[in-house]
C-alpha cells in the first residue's frame, strides 16, 4: 500500500505536567511536498517535531511517519529522516568534516558524500577547521548538511534559517526548493514566520497554543487575502451606516477616520463614492488594500493587536 | 555497535584524556618512590612495599576520581550543543548509545590501570626496588581493580547524562571520593555497597599493614549484583528518558 503522507498524526498530544502544549493535532504532511509548518513563538512546534522524531513521548495519540507506526518502528524510520531540531547540534571541538563523518559512520553509510554534502551548504573552505569557530550561519549550514548527509527521504528542519543573513536564507531556501523536485524528499519546516515559508512551502500547518488551526495548500491561505476598498472619511460610523442602508458592506474604523468594504468592482465603486458625496460626506481618499499574508497568520492566531 | 564504537571515539578528547592518565601514573610512582625511601624505617624496601605506597592513593582517591571525570568528559560534548540529538537520529537501538559510552568508558579505565602498572614499574627499576616483583598481586589487582570499578562507571555515567553541567558532575565526584578514606575503614561487606569504595578494597594487598578488612567472596558478589544493577538501570533511564 502506498500511502500519500510522509508525516500522519491523529490526535496527538503532549502535556507538560497539566498543561497540553500539544493538543490533539492531526497533522497531515503529503508525500514530495514541502510542509510549512507555522505558529508564534512557544505554540509548541518544536514539542510537536521532537515527538515525530522520537525524542520524547507524546502523551496519548499516534504518529505515521513514511507510512510506519512510530512506536515499535523506530529504527526504520530514523533511517530515513534527517533533522534539524531547534538551535543546531553539532560538537564543537570537532571539525566540520569529522562532525559529518559520524553522521555517517552511525547510519552505515559511505564516507564519499561528505565532501558533495558540503558543496551543497558551501563549507567546503571550512571542512576541516573546528566548529566552534564558524559563525552562527555556518553551524546552521552544517547542521542542514548533517540533515542530508543520510540521503533521507523526509527532512524535519526546525527554523532552519534563524541567525542565517538574507544571502544565507536565500541560498537555504533554493536548497530546500529543489529537494522534493530533485530528490525525492518530502520536508516540514517549521518557523514562526510566515514571510520564511510563503515563498518555499506549498503546503501550510498553522499551529497556535498547541491547537492546528488551518491546514492546507499555501493557495487556500492566499485566497483569504481578499482586497478591500478603503474609504477615509469625516464621520466613518455614519457613513458606514449609510452605506449599509443601502445593502453595501462597510465598516467604520473610527480611530483611522475611515471605513473598510469588501466592495471591489471598479463601477460599484464609483457607484459607492457617488453616493457618499450626494449625502454630504467629505471623502478625502480611496484606496485598494490586500491583506497580507502576514496580517492573515496573525489574525488566525489571533495575535494582530499583541504586535 | 561496531560503527557507534567508532564514533565514540572520534569524540572523544583524547588530549585530556591522556593529560590525566599520565597524571596519575606520575604523581602515584612519585610518591611510591618518595616513601619508599622516607619510610623504610617502618616499611623495608621491596616491590611489595613501593606496591603498597603506589597504590594507596591511585585505589582511593585517583581511580574513582577519574571514573567520575571521564564519564563527565564523554558527556559533555553532548550536552554542549545539541550532541544528543545527534546521538539519537542514531537508527538502532536506542540503548546501544549507552552501551558504546559506557565500553569506551571502561576502556579508558583499563588503560588508566595499565599505565599505572607500568609507572610501578618503571619506579621500581629507578628505585632498585629490592627482591622480586610480586606478579601474582599485580595481575589480581590490577584486573580486580578494573572489574571493581564497573559498577561506579555505570553509575556515574547515569549521573553524566542526568547532570548538564560539566562542573556540578565533577564536583560531585570529587564529593564522594574523598570520604573514601572514612567508608573504606568498613568491613568491605558494608563499604563495598558504596561502589567508589571497591577499588581500595580489591587493589590494597592484604600484606599491608593498614589494609582494609575484605572478605572477597561478598565483596565480588556484591560487585556482580551492582554493577548488573547499574547498568539494567542505566539502559532503561536511558531509553524513557525525555530527551529536551
Ligand atoms: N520541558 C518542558 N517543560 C515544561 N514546558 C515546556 C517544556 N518544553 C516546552 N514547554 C512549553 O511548551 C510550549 C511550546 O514550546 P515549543 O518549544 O514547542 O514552542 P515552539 O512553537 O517551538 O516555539 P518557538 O517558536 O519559540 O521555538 C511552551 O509554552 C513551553 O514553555
Ligand atoms: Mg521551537
Amino acid at each position: 500500500m502506498t500511502e500519500e503522507y510522509a508525516i500522519d498524526t491523529h490526535q496527538l498530544t503532549r502535556k507538560f505536567g497539566q498543561r497540553e502544549t500539544v493538543r490533539r493535532i492531526n497533522l497531515k504532511v503529503p508525500k514530495r511536498e514541502v510542509y510549512g509548518f507555522l505558529g508564534p513563538n512557544g505554540a509548541g512546534k518544536t514539542t510537536t517535531i521532537r515527538m515525530l522524531l522520537g525524542l520524547i513521548r507524546a502523551s496519548s495519540g499516534n504518529i505515521r511517519i513514511l507510512g510506519k507506526d512510530l512506536n515499535g518502528n523506530r529504527m526504520e524510520i530514523l533511517k530515513d529522516v534527517g533533522s534539524l531540531v531547534e538551535s543546531p547540534s553539532y560538537y564543537g571541538h570537532l571539525s566540520g568534516y569529522t562532525n559529518l563523518k559520524i553522521v555517517t559512520l552511525m547510519h552505515g553509510m559511505p564516507e564519499s558524500r561528505i565532501n558533495e554534502v558540503l558543496a551543497w551548504v558551501r563549507l567546503e573552505q571550512a571542512a576541516h577547521r573546528p566548529v566552534k569557530s564558524y559563525s552562527l550561519g555556518m553551524k546552521q549550514r552544517l547542521g542542514i548538511a548533517m540533515a542530508l548527509i543520510t540521503n533521507p527521504k523526509l527532512l524535519i528542519l526546525d527554523e532552519p534559517t534563524n541567525g542565517l543573513d538574507p544571502s544565507g536564507i536565500q541560498e537555504i531556501r533554493e536548497l530546500i526548493m529543489r529537494l522534493p523536485r530533485d530528490f525525492d524528499i518530502t520536508v516540514l519546516l517549521s518557523s514562526h514566520l510566515l514571510s520564511e515559508i510563503e515563498q518555499v512551502a506549498t503546503y501550510v500547518g498553522i499551529i497556535n497554543q498547541g491547537e492546528l488551526i488551518f491546514q492546507g495548500p499555501l493557495q487556500q491561505l492566499t485566497e483569504r487575502s481578499k482586497p478591500y476598498v478603503w474609504v477615509e472619511t469625516d464621520r466613518p460610523r455614519e457613513a458606514a451606516a449609510a452605506l449599509n442602508g443601502q445593502g453595501w458592506d462597510a465598516e467604520p474604523d473610527e480611530a483611522g477616520g475611515q471605513l473598510r468594504t469588501s466592495v471591489t468592482y471598479r463601477k460599484e465603486s464609483a457607484e459607492m463614492i457617488r453616493f457618499l458625496v450626494q449625502q454630504h460626506y467629505d471623502v478625502y481618499r480611496v484606496t485598494e488594500k490586500k491583506k497580507t499574508l502576514e496580517e492573515i497568520f496573525l489574525e488566525l492566531t489571533g495575535q494582530e493587536n499583541s504586535l | 555497535m561496531n560503527m557507534l564504537l567508532r564514533a565514540e571515539t572520534m569524540k572523544t578528547q583524547w588530549r585530556v584524556v591522556i593529560l590525566l592518565i599520565l597524571l596519575d601514573t606520575l604523581i602515584n610512582a612519585l610518591m611510591g618512590m618518595e616513601q619508599l625511601d622516607s619510610l623504610k624505617e617502618f616499611f623495608p624496601p621491596s616491590w611489595m612495599s613501593l606496591y603498597i605506597h603506589s597504590v594507596n592513593l591511585h585505589a582511593m582517591f585517583f581511580y574513582p576520581l577519574y571514573c567520575g571525570i571521564i564519564a563527565s568528559l564523554l558527556c559533555m560534548y553532548e550536552h554542549r550543543d545539541g550532541g544528543w540529538k545527534i546521538a539519537l537520529a542514531f537508527p538502532g537501538p536506542r540503548y546501544h548509545i549507552f552501551y558504546a559510552k559506557y565500553l569506551v568508558l571502561i576502556g579508558i579505565l583499563a588503560v588508566v590501570q595499565l599505565v599505572f602498572m607500568l609507572g610501578y614499574l618503571a619506579a621500581g627499576k629507578l628505585a632498585h626496588a629490592p627482591g622480586s616483583i610480586p606478579w601474582g598481586t599485580l595481575a589480581y589487582t590490577g584486573f580486580g581493580g578494573w572489574l571493581g570499578i564497573l559498577p561506579l562507571a555505570a553509575l556515574q555515567l547515569i549521573v553524566s547524562i542526568k547532570v548538564r553541567n560539566f562542573g556540578a558532575s565533577l564536583a560531585l565526584a570529587i564529593g564522594y571520593v574523598v570520604p573514601n578514606i572514612v567508608f573504606t575503614g568498613f568491613h568491605s561487606t558494608i563499604g563495598a555497597w558504596l561502589p567508589f569504595t571497591i577499588p581500595y578494597y580489591v587493589m590494597m594487598p592484604q600484606e599491608a599493614i593498614y589494609a582494609p578488612r575484605v572478605e572477597p567472596y561478598s565483596l565480588w558478589a556484591i560487585v556482580f549484583f551492582t554493577g548488573g544493577l547499574y547498568l539494567w538501570l542505566g539502559q532503561r533511564f536511558f531509553e524513557r528518558r525525555d530527551w529536551l
